[in-house]
């Protein structure tokens, strides 16, 4: 799935419904396109930790690609990026998948 | 001097107001022309902080918010006040690392995330107000530091200190969360990202397997190393010594040889498979002991180690001194053991018997003896005996079938028939019962009777003693044959009896006698003892003295692995 735009408060309160009614609902490997995120606020990354922990509750996994710069750095410093297998793309996440 | 822009806006605290104060930084970045990553960190910093007033400061009602942003190129400030009670956001601990999806916490990233962005944070309290400050850029040219983050700064192409040079930053994945983390461990806690990035980019990224040295003793490491994965381990006496500090993931090394120059005076050595971030001593030294903030972590591990290394000397003192009291136990333990065997020379009052002893332990005490008991004008017991197991087990041992031979002597002293085999077979059921450790002994036990001029004797699984009686080859008392006593209760041994007339001669050993190795681990042997007992001696005295010199010329330096333990007896008439 896609997200664009900005993931701050606004932004994430925008999707945290609907998006983890789609990425938690069912076990499925998801790939969550960052590339139109232009911006990652620490409230944004609750919305991916939740979605990355109910998915991996549900025996499924949840992993994030193609983040810009800004929003790359700001993952890496909050240390999720160890947390969440991030892939410079959507290709190569899928490639990762399929290696599964 | 440079125009300073200046920039104020005043919000109500609400849902809108982080985004409100988004779109008016943006707009300011854009019209000064200030560069992207300096807008996006600002844009974060003013996100993060004007949400935690919404959410923290006016969570009770509203009230107002204040920003303030002046550019002056090369830095840009962002000040931002509440009116809420008094809260220090800088005070707060970053989030720890966790290393789970399910222990991760959702929350703890804001501040940290400022933290890391800006060059610089404050934050004071001023009159009713909480007032955080952020910097991107330079300090303030009065600042010394402006001279030293000049000379620090960076830019490709840049020359490393082993001289091959980086054109440009090729960090990969790995590389950028190397820093991610690092900036997380306790060195670098509260150091600003970009004043660590552009020097960690020169810096190597280490990998060792388990077990492998990094680091010698009396080595120039010129290197200091950060743990990023695994753990390491310094040891001080040598790189397997069991003495070591754990240097755990987070923790560095090597830094006290960068920062003196000195020679390393310790062995560092990789716990587990481990990833570890290479810093040279000179950019450790010249680029980032200068950042305050890492100085003052450094002084905060160093001491912490410091306090560890001090328990770690109190303790060893404390052990050296329980060494030093158990050395003096030992000691006394030997003497007391060597006094409980009947001294040189023996039996003085016998004029008919000639009888000399001989016991030398392989550690401080031993599982050896040997004993002879006078049970009255004409009847003599001698013994010798091998415990299994050396040191003190088989010493205390020992020394329990010694008295309860001794105390089982005195009893048969009134007997008239005395029946060596029942004195055995009892001594072997007692032994049985106290004999908790599963430790048995061998013993040869006779009773040399000079009227009957015959020895009965009981052979517990010892060594056959030698025997010769005058005009006689020399012989091994071979038969019968018993089990060795305290390990099965309720056997019944067998004794014999053997004719010892004047000019008879009889050897006691042990096996550490007929067992001593020499360097090409060969054994003495029963010949070898054979050939000395066969030899022509004044005195047993003088027999006992040629065996042991046979067997300490035989072993040479080769360390004698058991106890050696002799008792010859000669009837003169």
């Amino acid at each position: 799935m896609t997200l664009d735009g900005r993931l701050d408060i606004d932004g994430s309160r925008a999707i945290d419904d609907r998006f983890s009614f789609i990425t938690t609902t069912r076990k499925a490997n998801v790939i969550v396109d960052l590339s139109s995120v232009t911006f990652l606020a620490s409230i944004g990354i609750r919305t991916l930790m939740t979605a990355a922990r109910g998915q991996q509750g549900r025996g499924g996994k949840l992993v994030l690609a193609a983040a810009q710069p800004i929003v790359q750095k700001v993952l890496v410093m909050a240390g999720i990026d160890q947390l969440i297998a991030l892939y410079d793309s959507v290709e190569a996440a899928q490639t990762a998948f399929a290696g599964d | 001097m440079l125009a300073e822009h200046r920039h104020n806006l005043t919000l109500d605290s609400g849902p809108a107001a982080a985004g409100e104060a988004s779109v008016w930084i943006r707009t300011l970045a854009v019209q000064h022309q200030i560069p992207q990553d300096w807008a996006d960190g600002l844009d974060l910093c003013v996100v993060e902080i004007t949400s935690n007033i919404v959410n923290y400061a006016y969570a009770n009602g509203g009230g107002e918010i204040h920003l303030e942003f002046s550019f002056s190129d090369p830095r840009a400030e962002l000040t931002i006040e509440d009116a809420g009670s008094a809260f220090d956001p800088l005070q707060q601990h970053p989030p720890t690392q966790p290393t789970t999806l399910e222990e991760a916490s959702n929350g703890g990233f804001g501040i940290h995330l400022v933290r890391q962005f800006a060059d610089a944070c404050e934050y004071r309290r001023v009159g009713e107000r909480n007032r955080l400050m952020v910097r991107f850029g330079a300090p303030w040219p009065h600042s010394r530091q402006t001279e030293r983050r000049q000379t620090a700064a960076q830019s490709f192409p840049l020359q490393r200190s082993t001289n091959a040079q980086v054109v440009v930053d090729e960090r990969e994945r790995n590389d950028r969360r190397t820093l991610g983390f690092i900036s997380q461990t306790e060195l670098f806690q509260n150091v600003a990202y970009h004043e660590l990035e552009r020097t960690l980019a020169n810096c190597l990224v280490v990998q060792f397997n388990a077990g492998e040295l990094i680091l010698a003793a009396g080595q120039l490491s010129q290197r200091v190393w950060v743990v990023i994965e695994g753990s390491l381990r310094v040891h001080f006496d040598g790189p397997e010594s069991d003495d070591f500090l754990d240097i755990p993931r987070g923790e560095c090394v090597g830094e006290v040889s960068a920062a003196d120059g000195k020679l390393s005076t310790a062995w560092v050595v990789a716990a587990s498979a481990c990833t570890l971030l290479e810093i040279h001593a000179k950019t450790f030294v010249e680029q980032l002991l200068i950042i305050p903030n890492l100085g003052r972590n450094l002084i905060r591990i160093l001491a912490e180690r410091m306090r560890r290394s001090n328990q770690r000397i109190s303790e060893r003192v404390r052990l050296a001194t329980e060494l030093k009291a158990l050395q003096r136990e030992l000691d006394f333990a030997t003497r007391i053991q060597t006094s409980m065997l009947p001294p040189n020379p023996l039996l003085t009052d016998e004029p008919r018997l000639d009888c000399h002893g001989f016991m030398r332990a392989a550690r401080q005490v031993g599982g050896d003896f040997y004993d002879v008991i006078p049970l009255d004008s004409h009847r003599y017991l001698i013994a010798i005996g091998d415990v299994c197991n050396k040191g003190m087990p088989a010493a205390l041992f020992m020394a329990q079938t010694l008295a309860m031979l001794r105390s089982m002597a005195i009893q048969e002293k009134r007997i008239e028939q005395v029946q060596l085999a029942d004195i055995v077979s009892r001594g072997n059921d007692q032994l049985c019962r106290m004999n908790s450790e599963q430790l048995f002994v061998s013993i040869f036990l006779a009773i040399v009777d000079l009227e009957l001029d015959q020895i009965r004797y009981v052979n517990a699984g010892h060594n056959p003693p030698m025997i010769r009686l005058p005009g006689e080859p020399s012989n091994l008392i071979e038969l019968p044959r018993n089990p060795v006593a305290g390990m099965v209760s309720g056997i019944r041994y067998k004794s014999a009896s053997q004719p010892f007339p004047s000019g008879s001669l009889l050897l006691l050993y042990t096996d550490g006698v007929t067992e001593a190795e020499n360097i090409a681990l060969d054994q003495f042997g029963e010949t070898a003892l054979m050939g000395c007992f066969n030899e022509l001696h004044d005195s047993a005295e003088a027999l006992v003295s040629t065996i042991v010199k046979g067997v300490d010329q035989f072993a040479q330096e080769h360390p004698q692995a058991d106890d050696i333990t002799l008792l010859a007896l000669r009837r003169l008439h």
